[in-house]
C-alpha cells in the first residue's frame, strides 16, 4: 500500500494570463469554508504552493483595497507549475488526499501533442496523459465581450481550441485504455461575475454564456463522445473567482495575426469584499468522482471479479492509484457513513472526522446551480 | 380747419392701408424679374440644343428681354416712391426757393422756432442743411450724421466732380492732408473759363481747413441735440464768424458739414393739422454742386406739395430764368399728378417789401406764368413770411384747405400711374411669352404614324422591363448583404464603430477633454465652493454622457458615405444608363434628383414615379435616429447616484476627499466608469452592424416596388417616354420634332412667369 497520501491529478489547460493561479485559489479558499467548524483542512502541501497562493493573495487583497482590479497585472505563468494541495484531518495525512494542479504555458500546447520540447515540457506532457481530470479553463469575459467580427474570429486563435481539441481528443483515447479509471472534464468558464446575477451580479447572462461555451467547445464535446461514448463525464462549471469585480472594457490587438491580443479591465464592484462562488463544485466533482469509481471497484471486487481487477490495474499506468483510493477508504468502507452522506450531504460534511467520511460526504451534496451536466459519464 | 385735420387723418390712414399691396406689388416685379432671367437662360439653351431646329432658333434668337428688365426696375422705382409716400405718417409741405428769398422766415413763421434753430440774414446764404420740421409737443432736433463715406460721397466728390478734380480722397486722413489748387489757375483750361469755378474751390479748401470743428461728427450715428444748440448744425457761419477767421487765419467752423439731414420737433404755434410736418429745400442757385439733384430727390421722397417762396426785391421783382427752372424742376418731381396747380404753391413774400414791387412782381406771374388767367398754371399766395398769423392765414390753411380737397385725387393720380406704367410691362412681358410659345414646336406623339406610337409604347415597356430586371438582381445582392455579418460595407461600419470608440478613449485620457490637470483644478476649484464632490461629479456625469454619445454619431460620416455609394450605384450603374442622355451630366444623388424632377415637371406629369425616386432620396441613415435608441441603455450606469445593495436607498457614487488628491481619485473613478459606458455602448453598436444594410435592402425594394409595380406604372413610364423621347432614344425617332428636356424647361419657366403675373 502506498504510504502517501491519496494523489489526484488535474490538468489545467487554457491560455496564459486566464486566471489559473487564481481558479486555484478559489478552490482553497472555497473549500476552506466549507470545511470551517470541522477537523478538516485544505491547504498547501509545499512551500512553493504556499509562496505562490500567497503572492497572488497579496496582490489581489491590495488591488481590491484601491478598488483597481486589473486581472491582466495579476503574475500569470511562463513556466509550468504543479499546485499541491492537502485535504486531510491533523495527524491522519496518509489517509487524506493530494490534489496536483499542473499550470503550464498556452503556448505549450503543441509542444505537449508532439512530446516535443524541453524536459520540463515532457514532464507537463506525462501529466497531462496520467491525469484524470482535464480543467478547460475559459475567460468568460473574452467569449462574451467579443463583439467585432474580428473580435469573434479572433476567440478560437486566443483560446487555442483547435490545440485544446487535439490534445482533449488524446487524452481521451488514453482513458478509453484505462476505463476502469476516473475521467472527467470540467470546461471551466472563470470571471464570471459580470453574467451571473447570483454573486453580486445585476444581471443575468448565463445562458448566453453556456449557448456561446456550447458553439466553441460543442465540437471537443463531440469528440470527448466519439472515442469514449458515456464514459467520460463531462461538466460545465463557471466559477467567480474574485466575486466583487464586474468588466469593465477590453483591450484586443492583432487581431489579423496568428496571435491576438485580448487584454480585458474590471472595476471592484460594491465593498469590495472578495466573494468566491462555484470553485468548491471542481472539489465536490472530483469527490463524487472517487466515489463513484470506489464503488466501481468495490463491486469488481464483489463481484469476485479480482483477475479482472488485477488487469485492469497491471494495465493501469498510475498503478498506484487504486492503492492511492484504498488509502483512503481502507478495505472497507463504512455503509453507515456512506449511508449518513446520502441522506444530508451537508451535515455530513460538518460531522466529517476524516477525509473519507468528507469525500462520502461531498460527492452526495449537489453541485451549486450554475453546473450544468454535459455527459455523466454513466454508460446507458 | 377742424374738417380739414379730421379729412388729412383720413387721407394718411388710406395710404397706410394701401402699404401691403404696394409691398407685394414691389415683390412680385422683383420675383418676375427672376424668372424673366430663368427664362431666358432657358431659352438660350434651348436654342443652342443640338436638336432644336433652324428656324425655332432663329426665332428664339430675335427675343429682347434687356429692355422689359429696364421697365421692370422703372415699374419698381415709381412703386417705391409710391411706397414712399404712402409710409409717410405726416403730410409734408415743402418750403424752397432761391436764398435770401425769406424761405427761413417763413419756416420760422409756421414752426415757431428762431434764428437759433432755423437761421435767416442778410447778406450770405444762411442755411446750409436740409431740415424737416415736424409739429410735436417735444421740442428737440435729432441730427442724421454723415461717416465719412457718405460725406465723401454726398459732399466732397461733387466738388471734385465739378472741378475735374481727381476722386475724391477715401480716408479722412487723407482728405486732412490733400492738396489742392492754390488758385483757379492750377485747374484745368476749362474749368479756369467757368465762373463758378473759383467760388466752387474756395469752399472746398474751406472745408478742409474747418475739418477739425466737425470731423468729430462724422461717425454716421444720430444725434440728438436741444433745439438752443442747433444752428451751428444747421447754418454757414455768420459775417462775423467768417470775418473773424479771415483775421485770426483760423478757419471758421463748419459742423453742419457733418450733417446729413435734420428732423426738429417742435409745437407749431398755428398748427390746426396734427400730422404736420414742413420740409426745408435747400435754395437753388445755390453754389452746391449737386445741389439740384439733390433738391429732386428731396421731393420725390419727402413732400406732397411745395411751396415755392419768391421775393420781389429790387431788381428781382419778375419772374426770371431761374424762377422758371425751379418749376421745370418741380415738375420732374411732380411725377404722375397732372396739374401742376395741385402740386405747387407761388408764394410771394411781402414782408419788408414796396407794394410797387409786389404789384410788379404779381402782373410778371400772371402774364409770364400763368397765361394771363389767374390761378391757371399755379395758384399764388401772397404773405409776410415774418408774420406768423399772416403766414397761418393767407399761407397754410390755404395749403391745408387745398390738400385735404385734393390730396386723395393726387394721390389716386400718382397710384393709377404707377399701375399704368405696371400694365405696359405686363403688356411687354406677354409679348414675349407668346414670341415663346410660337416659337416653339411641340413634339407631340400625336404627330407620331401609328407605327411610331408602338414603337414608342415597346420602348417604354422594355424600358421598365429591364430596369426590373436590374433592380431585382440589385435586391437580392442587398438581401445577402443585409444577412451575412463579413463584407466591406460590413467591414466599414465596424471600423466606423472603432475609430469613435477609439476618439472617445483619446478624450477620456485627456482628462474630458480638457487636459488632467484642468480638469483636476476645476474639481478642486468647485470641491472648495460646494463643500461637497457630489455636484461637480453629477455635473460631469451628464457632461460626459452626453459627449459620448457625440462621439459616436460620429459614425454618421460612414452613413453618408454608406448612402453617397447607394446613390451613386443605382444611378450611375443601374438607371442612368438606361435613360439615354436624360441624365447626362449628372451622376449619383443630383442624377436621382434630377430624374424625380423630370418626372414631376414633365408636360405630362409622372407623379408617383416621381414619388418612388423622392422617397428613395428620403432615406436617412443617422446614429440619433436608428441607433441611440438602441444603445442608449449602455450610458444608463452614468448616474452620479447609486442604490446600496443592502438598505435600498439611493447615495452618492462617488465619496472622495474634498483635495486635490481627491480629484485626481475621482478622476481615475470617473474615466473608469466612462470607459466602461463607452465600450458598451461600442459592443451595443456592433451588435447592430446589421442595421444599415437592413435599412438600404428595405427601402430599394420600397423603390422598386413603387417604381415598376405601382397601379400607374406602365402608364407613367410611357408618358415619361413622350416627353423625354429624344433624350432616351436619341437619334431613333429623328425626323420627328424634338421633344426634349431643354423644350420642357422653357414651358416650365413660361409657366412659372405667367402664374406669377396672374398673382
Amino acid at each position: 500500500m502506498n504510504d502517501k497520501a491519496s494523489e489526484f491529478k488535474i490538468a489545467m489547460i487554457a491560455p496564459s494570463r486566464i486566471g489559473k493561479t487564481s481558479l486555484v485559489t478559489a478552490v482553497l479558499q472555497d473549500t476552506k469554508e466549507l470545511l470551517s467548524g470541522t477537523p478538516l483542512s485544505i491547504r498547501p502541501s509545499d512551500a512553493k504552493t504556499s509562496a505562490r497562493i500567497n503572492q497572488h493573495a497579496n496582490q489581489l487583497r491590495g488591488s481590491l483595497r484601491e478598488r483597481e482590479f486589473d486581472a491582466g497585472a495579476m503574475s500569470g505563468t511562463e513556466a509550468s507549475f504543479e499546485f499541491n494541495l492537502s485535504l486531510n484531518s491533523p495527524g491522519k495525512e496518509k489517509n487524506g488526499l493530494n490534489l496536483k494542479l499542473l499550470d503550464f504555458p498556452g503556448g505549450w500546447l503543441p509542444n505537449l501533442l508532439h512530446w516535443e520540447g524541453s524536459k520540463e515540457q515532457n514532464e507537463c506532457a506525462a501529466f497531462v496523459r496520467q491525469a484524470s481530470v482535464l480543467l478547460l479553463v475559459v475567460d468568460a469575459s473574452l467569449i462574451m465581450e467579443a463583439s467585432s467580427s474580428r473580435e469573434k474570429r479572433a476567440i478560437d486563435a486566443i483560446l487555442n481550441i483547435a490545440e485544446t481539441e487535439q490534445i482533449v481528443e488524446e487524452w481521451t483515447k488514453e482513458r478509453h485504455a484505462l476505463s476502469s479509471e476516473p475521467a472527467l472534464v470540467i470546461i471551466c468558464p472563470v470571471k464570471c461575475e459580470s453574467y451571473f446575477a447570483d454573486n453580486g451580479g445585476s444581471r443575468d447572462k448565463s445562458e448566453e454564456l453556456y449557448q456561446k461555451i456550447w458553439q466553441l467547445y460543442g465540437n471537443l464535446v463531440d469528440i470527448i463522445i466519439a472515442e469514449d461514448p458515456g464514459e467520460i463525464e463531462i461538466l460545465y462549471m463557471p466559477v467567480d473567482t474574485v466575486g466583487c469585480v464586474e468588466f469593465s472594457h477590453a483591450d484586443w490587438a492583432d487581431l489579423d495575426t496568428a496571435t491576438p491580443l485580448f487584454r480585458p479591465s474590471f472595476c471592484v464592484r460594491g465593498s469590495g469584499k472578495q466573494k468566491v462562488s462555484g470553485a468548491n463544485d471542481i472539489l465536490l466533482a472530483v469527490s463524487k468522482q472517487i466515489i463513484r469509481y470506489e464503488e466501481k471497484r468495490r463491486q469488481k471486487t464483489a463481484e469476485n471479479s479480482k483477475r479482472i481487477a488485477e488487469e485492469a490495474r497491471k494495465h493501469a499506468e498510475n498503478k498506484g492509484f487504486w492503492e492511492s483510493i484504498a488509502g483512503i477508504f481502507g478495505e472497507t468502507t463504512s455503509d453507515k457513513a456512506a449511508k449518513v452522506a446520502r441522506e444530508n450531504a451537508d451535515i455530513a460534511i460538518k460531522n466529517a472526522t476524516t477525509t473519507a467520511e468528507l469525500v462520502q460526504a461531498l460527492a452526495n451534496k449537489k453541485f451549486g446551480k450554475r453546473v450544468k451536466a454535459i455527459s455523466t459519464g454513466e454508460k446507458s | 380747419m377742424n374738417q380739414a385735420q379730421d379729412k388729412i387723418t383720413a387721407i394718411l390712414h388710406t395710404r397706410r392701408k394701401e402699404l401691403p399691396e404696394i409691398e407685394r406689388q414691389i415683390a412680385r416685379w422683383e420675383k418676375l424679374k427672376q424668372e424673366l432671367s430663368s427664362l431666358e437662360s432657358a431659352v438660350s439653351t434651348l436654342r443652342k440644343h443640338e436638336t432644336t431646329d433652324g428656324q425655332t432658333q432663329q426665332t428664339l434668337s430675335t427675343l429682347r428681354f434687356s429692355p422689359v428688365y429696364e421697365a421692370i426696375s422703372d415699374t419698381v422705382a415709381s412703386l417705391s416712391l409710391l411706397k414712399a409716400r404712402f409710409s409717410r405718417s405726416t403730410l409734408n409741405i415743402g418750403v424752397s426757393g432761391r436764398a435770401r428769398v425769406g424761405k427761413s422766415t417763413l419756416l420760422q413763421s409756421i414752426s415757431g422756432l428762431d434764428d437759433e434753430q432755423i437761421p435767416t440774414g442778410s447778406g450770405l446764404p444762411v442755411t446750409a442743411v436740409r431740415s424737416r420740421i415736424f409739429h410735436s409737443v417735444h421740442s428737440r432736433a435729432t441730427l442724421t450724421l454723415h461717416n465719412y463715406e457718405s460725406f465723401r460721397v454726398d459732399v466732397l466728390q461733387p466738388y471734385h466732380a465739378a472741378l475735374d478734380l481727381p476722386e475724391a480722397p477715401q480716408t479722412l486722413e487723407q482728405f486732412a492732408s490733400y492738396l489742392y489748387p492754390r488758385s483757379d489757375v492750377e485747374l484745368s483750361e476749362a474749368k479756369q473759363q467757368e465762373s463758378t469755378a473759383i467760388p466752387v474751390l474756395r469752399r472746398l479748401k474751406e472745408m478742409q481747413a474747418a475739418l477739425p470743428s466737425y470731423q468729430e461728427y462724422l461717425t454716421g450715428a444720430e444725434k440728438v441735440v436741444g433745439l438752443d444748440d442747433l444752428r451751428k448744425f444747421v447754418a454757414y457761419p455768420t459775417a462775423e464768424e467768417e470775418d473773424a477767421a479771415h483775421h485770426t487765419g483760423r478757419p471758421a467752423p463748419r459742423p453742419y458739414l457733418a450733417v446729413k439731414d435734420v428732423q426738429i420737433e417742435c409745437p407749431f404755434p398755428y398748427a390746426q393739422v396734427n400730422e404736420l410736418g414742413i420740409v426745408d429745400l435747400p435754395g437753388l442757385g445755390e453754389l452746391a454742386a449737386n445741389a439740384e439733384e439733390h433738391h429732386l430727390e428731396g421731393l420725390q421722397n419727402d413732400v406732397d406739395l411745395v411751396m415755392l417762396v419768391k421775393r420781389p426785391l429790387e431788381g428781382m421783382a419778375y419772374w426770371g430764368k431761374e424762377d422758371g427752372a425751379a418749376t421745370n424742376l418741380l415738375d420732374k418731381a411732380r411725377g404722375f399728378i397732372q396739374n401742376r396747380r395741385d402740386f405747387v404753391y407761388l408764394v410771394i413774400n411781402t414782408g419788408g417789401v414796396d407794394e410797387a414791387k409786389i404789384k410788379a412782381l404779381r402782373g410778371d406771374i400772371l402774364r409770364s406764368v400763368n397765361d394771363g388767367q389767374p390761378d391757371k398754371h399755379f395758384h399764388v399766395l401772397e404773405t409776410n413770411t415774418a408774420d406768423p398769423k399772416d403766414v397761418y392765414d393767407n399761407a397754410l390753411v390755404p395749403v391745408l384747405n387745398h390738400l385735404a380737397e385734393r390730396l386723395p385725387v393726387m394721390d389716386k393720380q400718382v397710384r393709377d400711374g404707377t399701375t399704368a406704367l405696371a400694365s405696359n410691362v405686363t403688356q411687354r412681358v406677354e409679348q414675349i411669352l407668346g414670341d415663346i410659345a410660337a416659337a416653339l414646336v411641340k413634339g407631340k406623339s400625336s404627330n407620331l404614324d401609328s407605327s411610331e406610337q408602338e414603337s414608342l409604347i415597346r420602348e417604354a415597356d422594355d424600358l421598365r422591363l429591364k430596369l426590373a430586371v436590374s433592380l431585382s438582381e440589385e435586391i437580392t445582392e442587398l438581401h445577402k448583404k443585409a444577412r451575412q455579418d463579413s463584407g466591406p460595407e460590413f467591414q466599414a461600419y465596424e471600423d466606423a464603430v472603432d475609430q469613435a470608440y477609439n476618439n472617445v478613449n483619446a478624450w477620456i485620457d485627456n482628462g474630458f477633454g480638457h487636459g488632467v490637470e484642468k480638469w483636476c483644478g476645476n474639481a478642486y476649484a468647485r470641491f472648495a465652493r460646494d463643500r461637497n464632490s457630489a455636484g461637480f461629479a453629477g455635473d460631469e456625469l451628464n457632461h460626459i454622457r452626453v459627449e459620448i454619445s457625440n462621439f459616436f454619431s460620429g459614425i454618421d460620416q460612414h452613413f453618408e458615405t454608406a448612402l453617397d455609394a447607394l446613390w451613386n450605384h443605382l444611378a450611375d450603374d443601374i438607371i442612368s444608363p438606361r435613360f439615354g442622355n436624360l441624365l447626362q451630366g449628372n451622376s449619383g444623388g443630383a442624377a436621382l434628383s434630377t430624374l424625380c424632377h423630370l418626372m414631376a415637371e414633365a408636360e405630362e406629369p409622372c407623379q408617383g414615379l416621381s414619388q418612388a425616386v423622392q422617397e428613395l432620396l428620403a432615406l436617412r441613415l443617422d446614429y440619433r435616429t436608428q441607433l441611440h435608441p438602441k444603445v442608449r441603455r449602455a450610458l444608463d450606469d452614468l448616474q452620479s447616484e447609486v442604490e446600496d445593495p443592502e438598505t435600498g436607498e439611493k447615495k452618492a457614487r462617488f465619496t472622495v476627499d474634498l483635495n486635490p488628491a481627491g480629484a485626481e481619485r475621482l478622476l481615475r473613478e470617473m474615466a473608469s466608469l466612462a470607459r466602461a459606458a463607452a465600450y458598451r455602448t461600442r459592443k451595443a453598436l456592433m451588435q447592430e452592424a446589421m442595421v444599415p444594410a437592413l435599412v438600404i435592402h428595405a427601402a430599394v425594394e420600397q423603390f422598386d416596388d413603387a417604381l415598376i409595380r405601382s397601379g400607374d406604372s406602365e402608364k407613367e413610364f410611357r408618358r415619361m417616354a413622350r416627353c423625354y423621347r429624344d433624350d432616351i432614344w436619341p437619334g431613333l425617332f429623328a425626323g420627328v420634332e424634338a421633344a426634349t428636356a431643354k423644350g420642357v424647361a422653357v414651358i416650365n419657366a413660361v409657366k412659372a412667369v405667367r402664374h406669377t403675373l396672374a398673382s
